[in-house]
């Protein structure tokens, strides 16, 4: 069954066109990403997929409910993490997660969650104490109370260090080995690429693609880059020659090299050096990324 | 109903665990009872400045006045009838007698003598002790000229009927009024303002737990607390200052908790109107304020002109001041104060209505 199945969203703010004309399917057990800019419209898709807004246009079934008809039932089975994420600051973790269990008819244990969030030794201090990883990591055991089968993150990691994000990630990791359908939304390139099955990438209000991030990477931007140094220096133009290369320069020794077959290029390169008596060095290949592919798509970079 | 409890039982535990909250609800009531008991107990030791016009100047007049000068607590000014009653006027005198002419004659011939009182009615409490203060010297005056109390007529001018209650009965209501008050228009208002900032009240809207239910819990938490304010409040006023309580315990806890029920749906009124809880939090000021000082809270507005009058009864927290004091010193039933009842349930219901209309998730 598809645990997500939404059709032709639309949610224009009078002129602005938040989310312009979205499709979207997830497979139940996927871990599904939705990459895109800051303003790309994917919390607004994202609110409307959790009956948080209705849509001006367009039909949304989650878990085989509709979100019009029943988004009671609905709200029972889906858990929510949202952007902004602020709770009761006189309650402690413990007592935060207590009172939102209270919220669904059925809930896991508390202690369950307190484990699964990494808080153990937080719970019982007081919400205005905690961390900003501790924080998202509380919003994410309250979007778990009700062990939802299917699960919002709005911008998990956003503002966090790299260390608070790779235990938010941890935590993905563990629902996704449950089985749990997960969607994301994230401007983190990495985040995307390490912790999702399926992206679609997203810009202007709309979904400009979609797939595993390998097939989007090799469908749209097949190239990888090598970058070397080599002294005391070659003809760019004998780079140029070696098949499979389609851009090559250099400066001051550095070159940079785009090519369609990676290997062979660096291959060739390294021959051509030793039959001219040069040393390659620092050399370093890079398969494109889901940033190259929506710089490719967009012509702008996710960040700018 | 263990969603109700929870949710009852957190939110008490918030307003506790809020410092400040706690000092503001109970402490600052206590703090400001205090201070305005002893102001006002004291009194009795001001010396009251009266104005004595003899017309009769005779001699039973005279010694009237000179027995008036041995007063401790009195000071005396003699002068004409025009000279004192603008004296009284511009707020000089506390109060005025005059003795009528013929005084000597009437007393002498076994009829009472006329004597006329007017009493500076611009603060209440100091009135009351004039005109008490005066007729009890009069009344001792009478007795030792012929053995009779009734040897002196007093008339008072402008007369209205005074109560027979002391200021801190008159407060301890007021200070309950004005809690509770503050504690509908700006208390859980402004949290739930603050929720709705937070993105707190979306979270609640994606769960299955309809927001009615989540505030319900909330609300019976300030109605527990105000009931717990007027204990406390009561409580100190009766052990420290020797407040009459009288009155159906169960009636007064019915009208506490009718008043905060109404000032809880102005406060929700505000929450839902305004932008964020800063503004939510001004705009409890601005309403309640004013209210506080305009409603003859903590002083009877029987006495203000009649502009003044008018304001105050168009003020909801008039009534809950006036109700609170109909059950807590005066013994009135609920039937008797049918009409505080219906303006705040009125008030309450229409504000409940454009409060839900004009709610907001964020």
């Amino acid at each position: 069954m598809l645990a997500i199945n939404a059709r032709g969203l639309k949610k224009y703010y009078g002129e602005v066109r938040a989310v312009d004309g979205v499709d979207l399917e997830v497979e139940e057990g996927e871990v599904f990403g939705i990459l895109g800019p800051n303003g790309a419209g994917k919390t607004t898709t994202l609110e409307m997929l959790e009956t948080l807004r209705e849509p001006d246009e367009g039909e949304i079934t989650i878990l085989g409910y509709d979100t019009r008809e029943n988004p009671r039932e609905i709200k029972e089975l889906i858990g929510v993490q949202l952007q902004t994420t602020a709770f009761f600051d006189e309650l402690t973790v413990w007592e935060t997660i207590d009172l939102f269990r209270s919220f669904y008819s059925r809930a896991l244990p508390i202690s369950t969650l307190v484990e699964l969030a990494e808080l153990t030794d937080k719970a019982g201090a007081r919400v205005s104490t905690l961390s900003g990883g501790q924080h998202k990591r509380l919003s994410i055991a309250l979007a778990l109370v009700n062990d939802p089968r299917l699960i919002f993150l709005d911008e998990p990691t956003t503002g966090l260090d790299p260390q608070a994000r790779r235990r938010i990630w941890d935590v993905v990791g563990l629902l996704r080995e449950q089985g749990k359908t997960v969607v994301i939304t994230t401007h983190y390139i990495e985040e995307a690429e390490e912790l999702c099955e399926r992206v679609a990438v997203m810009d202007h209000g709309r979904i400009i693609a979609t797939g595993t991030p390998h097939r989007l990477i090799s469908e749209h931007v097949p190239e990888s880059t090598i970058t070397f140094r080599m002294y005391p220096g070659m003809d760019v133009n004998m780079i140029k020659e070696i098949p499979g290369v389609v851009e090559a320069n250099s400066e001051n020794g550095f070159y940079r090299v785009i090519t369609t077959s990676p290997h062979e290029t660096l291959m060739a390169i390294v021959s051509i050096g030793r039959q001219e008596g040069l040393e390659v060095e620092e050399v370093n290949m890079r398969r494109a990324s889901l940033e190259d592919v929506f710089l490719k798509l967009t012509g702008r970079t996710i960040r700018s | 109903m263990s969603r109700f409890f929870k949710v009852f039982l957190y939110n008490m535990k918030m307003t506790l665990r809020q410092r400040e909250a706690v000092f503001w609800l109970i402490l600052f009531p206590i703090l400001l009872m205090t201070i305005l008991g002893f102001i006002f107990r004291s009194t009795g030791e001001i010396r009251l400045r009266v104005g004595v016009v003899d017309l009769d100047g005779s001699g039973i007049s005279r010694s009237v006045v000179e027995a008036f000068r041995g007063v401790e607590a009195i000071e005396v000014y003699e002068g004409s009838e025009e000279e004192e009653r603008k004296a009284l006027k511009e707020g000089d005198r506390n109060g005025l007698l005059i003795i009528s002419p013929g005084f000597e004659s009437a007393v002498s011939s076994g009829k009472a003598g006329e004597v006329t009182i007017i009493v500076n009615r611009s603060e209440v409490t100091i009135a009351q002790v004039t005109s008490s203060t005066l007729r009890g010297v009069l009344e001792k005056m009478g007795q030792m000229i012929s053995g009779v109390p009734a040897a002196i007529a007093v008339r008072e001018e402008e007369e209205k009927e005074v109560k027979d209650f002391e200021y801190i009965d008159f407060m301890v209501p007021g200070i309950l009024a004005m809690v509770i008050m503050f504690g509908g228009i700006s208390g859980y208002s402004l949290e739930i303002a603050t929720y709705r900032e937070k993105g707190i009240l979306r979270r609640i809207k994606v769960s299955p737990v309809p927001i009615s239910s989540f505030l319900v819990g909330g609300v019976a938490s300030v109605l527990v607390f105000s009931l717990l304010q007027a204990v406390v409040l009561i409580a100190f006023g009766v052990l420290a200052f020797g407040m009459k309580l009288r009155g159906n315990y169960l009636h007064m806890a019915g009208f506490v908790l009718l008043g905060s029920l109404s000032f809880l749906a102005l406060g929700f009124l505000i929450a839902s109107l305004t932008r964020n809880s800063r503004s939510a939090g001004l705009a409890a000021q601005a309403i309640g304020q004013p209210m506080l000082f305009l409603s003859g809270i903590f002083f009877s507005v029987d006495w203000v002109p009649i502009p003044l009058k008018v304001i105050a009864r168009c003020l909801p927290l008039f009534y809950l001041g006036e109700g609170l004091r109909g059950v807590m010193i005066q013994g009135s039933t609920l039937a008797d104060l049918w009409v505080d009842l219906a303006v705040l349930a009125g008030v309450g219901a229409a504000a409940f209505a454009a409060a839900v209309k004009f709610f907001r998730w964020e």
